[in-house]
């Protein structure tokens, strides 16, 4: 059982770090990015082949460097390359796309990139994939296999806490402000000054670098990755997670990838097996996840924890309601030493 | 030559079927405004039916029938369920796209749940090819091509001469002043849904016929290829959608003998992302932006 709890939180909180991401880019920005999962699976694939010693010494295998390095490196170069590869990518797509045409761009780049990886053998090693991932920090720990479990859920937890903190940060800094606006009306925020492409793009690059950070914890939980572990149908599972959670809300986005990805799909196997039907679970997990889509867009548009709409701390204003408070017109300033509500369009920053 | 004359024969059957789904989905984003994620679905659902159909009654005729009734039904229920309750409010055109995103995981995963995934097979024979001027066909490509230019042709005339289509063109152009000429949009929109999810479910037949198999996400993955002729021909431009379903059909099968079949798709859809960032008003551009 404690096996099981620390399995499926380290998951969890690799899961969160990846809708993180993905909370960047559609959320605070605004960009319906339906490729977004190849940057968690670049992030895999790059620290794989940054730790994974070279590929000569097996038979029949072949991908590109092998360095050898520690994790840390092959977890920086995960993020920086997915980094690296979502700065060229917006930068092009989001020059002149806009809404769904960016939408359907980013799709059929996400599967160029799959069929490329998937067939070009020499880059990723194919479909097969790279397999035999370190356990990071295990040769100095010395833990039983038990024990570097835990290890590893805590390892993971961490760098959740600091991705959160940091997009937190990020989300109340000037820039956050300034890419909201741009969110909410371009040619107001333009007419204001900020620079809509820019801002767009430093979004768009901050999700992708944590999807490779997530990726890379992800590729060292799994120790395997390959084509047939991940699809561009991941990006739309993510989706549901955030509507449900709440877009652009950083908690929100936690809270949904825990109901969503996590809980739904421990509890749906417990669903007794259908018959030979292997792919019961997997296919009613998605129904169940575009059900989930289609009543949360119905009942409650915002989803669980709605977009906050001060500056002021995640948890202050949630407990105060605020936001809901400030629309209803009942006096809250009393109650709520909280910042100033944020014009989206506003002149805060220079 | 031999070869470039097969790959062009290849192609103009993909082309046929490509041509059916594209004109389908740009007729349905010309009146609707939404970029339907679920019409690959529309095609797995028609493709599923004809299948069950000929199993059951054994005659391809009859499973052509069901097709396009499932694709209909489909088209409609999308409209009047998914759509329905949100019709009344304002909501983004990007909550609507999430919301045909939602329902392709559900009918896709539906079909898994209820076929299950392996690939299956349409018990139909192919016949033997035969020379047609330069190209070589089989009676059923043959059948395909001829069925594809006679859906072209009654597109055409259904938006040219008839009443359906002058109120579809006119709800295309600006909804709120057909509704001020008496349109009646919401009929319009129905049965515009009905028309295209017809024409969804008989391509997916169609798809399952050329590809020789089916499997639940045999409409999502060809759904992108659709998006590529259809955006190569502008959106929403039925025409336009006859021309890019004809580049992008003839370009993958073309290019599939020079690289790798296996690139095919990778093509298409570099097609896909030249055509947006270069000439994102399609191959025929709309009169309007012509004249300003």
């Amino acid at each position: 059982m404690f096996e099981y709890l620390v399995s499926v939180g380290t998951l969890a909180a690799i899961t969160s770090v990846i809708a993180l991401g993905l909370n960047s880019r559609w959320g605070l920005s605004g960009q319906l990015d339906l490729g977004y999962y190849i940057y968690v699976a670049l992030g895999a694939y790059i620290d794989g082949v940054l730790t994974l010693p070279s590929a000569h010494t097996q038979p029949d295998v072949s991908y590109i460097l092998g360095l050898h390095l520690p994790f840390l490196a092959g977890f920086a170069g995960a993020g920086l390359g997915a980094g690296l590869v979502s700065l060229v990518v917006g930068a092009v797509a989001l020059k002149n796309l806009r809404g769904d045409y960016f939408a359907i761009v980013t799709v059929a780049a996400t599967i160029i990139g799959y069929t490329v990886i998937s067939q070009y053998k020499p880059l990723f090693n194919g479909y097969n994939g790279l397999y035999g991932a370190s356990q990071p920090f295990a040769a100095s720990l010395n833990l039983s296999p038990q024990g570097y479990q835990a290890f590893y859920f805590g390892l993971c937890v961490v760098v959740l806490v600091a991705v959160f903190v940091v997009l937190e940060l990020l989300r109340r800094s000037p820039f956050g402000l300034a890419v909201k606006a741009v969110r909410e009306n371009e040619i107001a925020a333009s007419a204001f000054g900020k620079r809509t492409y820019l801002l767009r793009l430093k979004a768009y690059v901050i999700g992708g670098v944590v999807a490779g950070l997530g990726g890379s914890l992800f590729m060292h939980y799994i120790t395997a990755f390959n084509p047939a572990s991940w699809s561009p149908l991941e990006t739309f599972l993510l989706y549901g997670a955030l509507l449900v959670g709440g877009t652009a809300n950083n908690l929100g986005a936690v809270v949904g990838a825990l109901i969503a990805l996590i809980a739904f799909p421990q509890l749906t196997q417990l669903i007794p097996a259908l018959g030979s039907n292997s792919n019961a679970g997997p296919a009613i997990q998605n129904i169940v996840i575009g059900l989930l889509i289609f009543a949360v867009l119905l009942f409650r548009a915002a989803g669980i924890l709605p977009e906050l709409t001060t500056m002021s701390g995640q948890l202050r204003t949630r407990g105060a309601w605020n936001w809901r408070r400030r629309a209803t017109g009942q006096a809250a300033d009393s109650a709520e030493p909280a910042g100033p509500v944020v014009d989206p369009a506003g002149p805060e920053e220079a | 030559m031999n070869t470039l004359l097969l790959g062009l024969g290849f192609g103009l059957v993909t082309a046929a079927v490509l041509a059916i789904s594209t004109v389908a989905l740009s007729l349905q984003f010309g009146v609707t405004r939404v970029p339907n994620f679920a019409h690959g679905e529309l095609m797995t659902v028609g493709a599923y039916a004809a299948y069950t159909a000929i199993r059951a009654a054994h005659s391809t005729l009859l499973g052509a029938v069901a097709a396009i009734a499932a694709g209909a039904i489909l088209g409609a229920a999308i409209n009047k369920l998914l759509f329905g309750p949100f019709r009344h409010r304002q909501v983004a055109r990007l909550t609507l796209f999430v919301l045909t995103i939602a329902a392709s995981l559900i009918i896709q995963n539906a079909v898994l749940l209820y076929f299950n995934g392996s690939t299956l097979s349409l018990p139909l024979g192919g016949g033997t090819p035969h020379k047609v001027g330069p190209f070589l066909f089989t009676t059923q490509q043959e059948l395909i091509i001829a069925v594809a230019v006679l859906i072209m042709l009654g597109v055409h005339a259904l938006l040219r001469y008839t009443y359906f289509g002058r109120a579809q063109r006119a709800v295309a152009e600006n909804l709120s002043l057909a509704r001020a000429s008496g349109v009646n949009a919401a009929r319009v929109i129905n049965r515009t849904w009905l028309l295209t999810g017809a024409l969804a479910g008989l391509s997916g037949f169609i798809l399952a016929i050329t590809t020789g198999g089916l499997y639940p996400a045999m409409g999502f993955q060809f759904l992108l290829v659709v998006f590529a002729a259809a955006i190569l021909g502008g959106i929403g431009q039925p025409y336009g959608a006859m021309a890019g379903a004809l580049v992008v059909g003839v370009t993958m099968e073309v290019s599939a003998l020079y690289i790798s079949s296996d690139y095919k798709t990778v093509v298409a859809f570099g097609l896909l992302i030249l055509a947006l960032l270069f000439r994102p008003q399609g191959l025929v551009a709309p009169r309007r932006a012509a004249t300003g």
